[in-house]
């Protein structure tokens, strides 16, 4: 059972408005600080594999960034499947180091929609523009709306979710938003796509993250300091539009668990915390309940306990998630992951032995999820 | 309107609804009927199917609010809605909706099909009946 890979390293780009960078510049600095933590030299690295920018889509952009980083990797290229691709890419990075296809994996996300475009998160949808179908905030909108439809305490659950993701960014250095919330200013604050108001909604952010992906005998031979084991991965993707999904509060997470859980030999019970992509709340509220951390009430009961604090029953998101650390599409939940197994977080899980991570990408379209373990 | 080649499916539904007709694909293999507009069927891949013509009677499945007009086409129209509905012959369709009473949950409410013209063209929209 289990992976024979680990995280040997982690880096990343700061967060928030950075203006000047390219995104194969801020891929290129979190890279650097990843190779840095796991004190590997960029020689021994052989597989590239990054996640296409959403602000700009460029062809090949795989062999770009392995063009200015001085690479030829035996293996590499770009995933393209939105937010999902950072931990299918570990996943892949494993899978071929043990089919020796590679040794080194550096897998590496960057965007810049802050300074760049906002187009893809904006842009209006096809046919149906003329009734004026646009952006991703309204896909998840539909969604939220019929989860409310189908649970009457969902406004309360999203409240407590952005409420605990908001405190543990505010304990976070190197958060974009280190403002707390309250339930007062979650209520209060304006509509985007009713029923989503603004503390729903994840930031926009120009960042880099990067990993590097070893066997845990390489990682054994090079001397790396802090090796994080992957237990278990796994995907599921429902592919179809938002508007045209069967279920609406149903996607393919509930199969990208359980896959990851049976690789792992694992089961919820045994997560010490979850960083949950948390774009926007809804999505917490609906992977939650797919990945068998409960029901919609029991998550809502969970929930008003303070259970997603970092001293509750189940610690969400503890260097913040999208919707304070930072709203690059997901990376940064792997990083927290490695960091709460290593005991370095700013909000660490005391005795933190096990923590999953999801990745989802599009509107629910993807789904990918990561174990960790010690 | 593709004048140098075959009408594709899409340009077929288009050109109906400028008719004032909502239409929708059927397999003639599976049955499936499904939207938007398509070459193969989604169910069977089957490339044989009927256009045929909805009756116009839906089922709400979900619906949002914008206040944001991320489209600059929609700035001096927000609050507006989008929704989505179920065609009574399967087909699920994003649209929008007349008139919502503030307040009112919609969802699973029936509604009806109501062509109006707006944005240069006849718009398929619904209202609660």
């Amino acid at each position: 059972m289990g992976a024979n890979s680990v995280i040997a390293g982690i880096g990343q780009t700061a967060f928030g408005k950075l203006p000047g960078r390219s995104t194969v510049s801020m891929n290129i600095e979190a890279c650097g600080n990843a190779l840095t933590d796991a004190g590997v030299e960029k020689d021994a690295v052989d597989g590239l594999l990054v996640k296409v920018p959403t602000s700009r889509v460029e062809m090949m952009y795989g062999q770009t960034l392995a063009e200015a980083m001085g690479l030829e990797p035996r293996f590499g290229g770009v995933f393209d499947q939105g937010g999902a691709s950072n931990i299918s890419m570990i996943a892949l990075a494993s899978m071929a180091i043990e089919a020796g296809q590679c040794d080194v994996v550096l897998v590496s996300l960057a965007d810049n929609p802050k300074t760049g475009t906002r187009q893809a998160y904006e842009k209006s949808w096809g046919d149906a523009a003329d009734f004026g179908w646009s952006s991703v905030v309204a896909g998840y909108a539909l969604i939220a709306r019929r989860y409310a439809h189908e649970f009457p305490g969902a406004f309360d659950l999203f409240r407590e979710i952005a409420i605990a993701c908001r405190a543990h960014g505010a304990s976070n250095p190197e958060a974009q938003l280190k403002l707390p919330l309250d339930a007062g200013k979650y209520d209060n604050a304006a509509w985007v796509v009713e029923p989503l108001r603004r503390d729903d909604c994840c930031l926009i952010s120009d960042a880099g993250a990067a990993v590097v992906v070893m066997s845990q005998r390489r990682a054994r031979d090079l001397g790396v300091a802090a090796p994080v084991p992957v237990l278990g991965f796994g995907q599921g993707n429902s592919s179809s539009d938002v508007t045209l999904r069967h279920d609406l509060t149903q996607t393919r997470a509930d199969v990208s668990a359980e896959t990851a859980f049976h690789m792992a030999g694992l089961s919820p019970k045994d997560m010490d915390c979850a960083q949950i992509y948390d774009c926007f709340t809804i999505t917490v509220a609906m992977t939650l309940e797919s990945y068998g951390f409960g029901t919609r009430s029991e998550l809502a009961d969970l929930a008003r306990s303070g259970g997603f604090l970092c001293d509750g029953a189940l610690p969400l998101n503890t260097s913040g998630g999208l919707l304070s650390e930072t709203g690059m599409p997901g990376l940064q939940l792997v990083l927290e992951g490695v960091r709460q197994m290593r005991g370095t977080s700013t909000s660490q899980v005391k005795d933190a032995k096990k923590c999953i991570v999801s990745n989802q990408g599009g509107i629910m379209h993807t789904h990918s999820t990561l174990i960790l373990g010690q | 309107m593709n004048s140098a080649g075959p009408q594709t499916p899409q340009e077929a539904h288009v050109a109906a609804l400028e008719e004032g007709r909502l239409t929708f694909q059927r397999c003639s293999d599976c049955g499936h009927a499904w939207l938007p507009a398509r070459h193969e069927c989604p169910a069977c891949w089957s490339t044989n199917h009927d256009r045929q013509e909805a009756s116009g009677r839906a089922t709400v499945v979900s619906w949002v609010v914008f206040h944001v007009a991320f489209d600059p086409r929609f700035k001096d129209r927000v609050p507006y809605n989008v929704a989505l509905v179920d065609l009574d012959e399967g087909p699920r369709m994003t649209t929008n909706i007349i008139e919502i009473p503030e307040g009112e949950d919609i969802v699973g409410r029936r509604v009806a099909l109501c062509f109006q013209e707006d944005m240069g063209r006849k718009l398929p929209r619904f209202e609660l009946t």
